[in-house]
């Protein structure tokens, strides 16, 4: 059994909605910018055996994404590179991966299809792939440092697949993962792993990740009973890290009592609306099953400044309406209407 | 004529509760100080309160709130000044904010001319989130005047806010989009 310390998982993401430093960010990209660029890392130091890691580029605008992986133990490689589109609460992704061993040195080239659907605060993820191999030689090869056997009999054209399950508690994160690929000759053809992520301050979280598996897209990197355990920072704690944000939905409708707000972005669990109506005290909408939230306020007609709060983040604008410079490093939303 | 008076004076210097709630007393104090100068000014006092507790909300220090709070008094006193005395709250807000936006004071008296008595809320609303796009004032203002000779009502206002911004969510420009739009409302006479 290997046990691996993760000294640091590193997800440096920088928002999909970013404004300019010290505003928030708001729930759709902006026009320009970095507003649409994510980039996430992750970094391993795996005992005896390598230094490994993992970095991930995205760029999403108008509800689709190109986004690159590249992963790597020692001197072995993995990479893909793939285009997402989200289709109501399901976002389906396909692409190309490669991988490069070193012993033997063999490079593989091939597709993927990846599909991931998230219902309330529940995530369920997939992926298959095909990869074939496109220089080098397994069978020519007599080095140490692999057993003979693994690699010689061993499927010229692995294909993977995998499924997890992820569910949000408050602050925790729990996934499982099961993973299955081509047998190799002295390996069986099944692995899994679960996880676990605190987030202990806004933008960081410790996650463990434990079970037998591989850690990158390399269909060689053997199979391994391991521990990691990591620190993440992300700047946004976004379900949809490294994708492309939901656009959320944001609407007031004045009635013979007052007004009321509805909203709707999937995979959100508490929706919190603050303004000059509620005397800027958070008031919570109620949830109404699949992303919706509803308020209803007794106030008269007018203009007012308001926010929204997600899951207990930053103020930030609701879709659709004026922003204005809240002149406290931030932005509020303008909102008006009349009977 | 006395009693009246001293109703309004104690009317003027009574706290407010939700400050004294809120705030800690030096920041209250001050804020206080500030809504009371508003009031005497025939200016509204509950913008004022609105934003030093929209502070507190978001956690700012004490003297940033006064700060806030005292800007926005002087964007109320100058759009007052611009829009006239019978200006309704919210105009004045939105007023304050399209000045806070960028805008400049003549060019809300030149919009007020032109608008006659029709309020503005709505205009100086939705065009202060474009001059923070980057349209510029000089610009924003003259094309404002010329769809408000048009008659071109809130509405349509509205619409254009609700296409412009599905054009930045997609990434695209925004001033090319705004320019052509704002021009088929309200086209450029040639003289």
């Amino acid at each position: 059994m290997t046990i691996r310390l993760g000294v640091l998982a590193v997800a440096a993401a920088v928002p999909l909605a970013a404004q300019a430093p010290g505003k928030p960010a708001r729930l759709e990209a902006p026009a320009v910018g970095l507003g649409p660029f994510a980039l996430g890392g992750t970094g391993e130091w795996a005992g005896s055996v390598a230094l490994g890691g993992r970095w991930s580029l995205g760029f999403g605008a108008a509800g689709a994404a190109v986004r690159g992986e590249h992963d790597w133990l020692g001197r072995e490689i993995g990479t893909r590179l793939g285009v997402e589109r989200s289709v109501g609460r399901a976002t389906l992704s396909a692409g190309a991966l490669g991988a490069s061993l070193d012993q033997p040195k063999v490079s593989m080239a091939g597709a993927f299809l990846a599909a991931r659907l998230t219902v309330g605060s529940v995530q369920v993820e997939g992926e298959v792939g095909q990869l074939a191999r496109i220089a080098g030689s397994f069978a020519a090869w007599s080095g140490a440092g692999r057993p003979v056997d693994t690699l010689r009999s061993g499927p010229q054209s692995p294909s993977h697949g995998w499924l997890a399950v992820r569910r949000r508690f408050g602050p925790v994160d729990l996934a499982g993962r099961v993973v299955a690929r081509t047998r190799l000759a002295s390996e069986g053809s099944a692995g899994w792993e679960a996880s676990a992520a605190f987030r202990f301050v806004d933008g960081w979280a410790v996650a463990v990740t434990g079970g037998r598996a591989p850690i990158g897209t390399s269909p060689y990197l053997p199979y391994r009973d391991r521990v990691t355990i990591g620190l993440a920072l992300a700047p946004r704690r976004s379900r949809t890290f490294g994708s492309v944000e939901r656009r959320g939905w944001f609407a007031a409708e004045p009635d013979s009592a007052g007004v009321v707000f509805h909203f709707w972005l999937p995979g959100i669990e508490r929706v919190e609306l603050l303004g000059d109506l509620t005397d800027w005290r958070p008031v919570a909408m109620t949830a109404l099953g699949g992303g919706r939230f509803d308020l209803a306020l007794a106030v008269p007609p007018g203009s007012y400044l308001i926010n929204l709060r997600l899951d207990g983040g930053k103020p930030l604008v609701p879709p659709g309406l004026p922003a204005v410079d809240d002149g406290f490093g931030g932005e509020a939303g303008v909102i008006s209407w009349s009977r | 004529m006395l009693i009246p008076a001293v109703l309004l004076a104690l009317a003027i210097q009574a706290p407010d509760s939700l400050l004294r709630e809120r705030l800690d007393l030096p920041t209250a104090r001050a804020v206080e100080a500030i809504v009371d100068s508003a009031v005497r000014a025939g200016l509204p006092g509950r913008p004022l309160i609105q934003k030093a507790l929209e502070g507190q909300t978001k956690g700012a220090a004490g003297p940033r709130i006064v700060a806030a709070v005292h800007l926005l008094y002087e964007g109320l006193g100058q759009a007052r000044a611009a829009l006239g005395s019978e200006a309704a709250d919210d105009e004045l807000q939105a007023g304050a904010i399209w000045l806070r936006s960028g805008g400049t004071v003549a060019q809300l008296i030149r919009m007020r001319r032109t608008a006659g008595t029709r309020p503005l809320t709505t205009v100086l609303t939705v065009s202060a989130e474009w001059l923070g796009r980057g349209w510029p004032a000089a610009e924003a203002s003259a094309s404002l005047e010329r769809l408000l000779r048009a008659d071109v009502p809130d509405t349509a206002f509205l619409t254009l806010r609700a296409d412009v911004d599905r054009v930045a969510r997609q990434g695209a420009a925004v001033l090319p989009v705004l320019r052509e739009r704002v021009n088929r409302l309200a086209p450029v006479r040639n003289p």
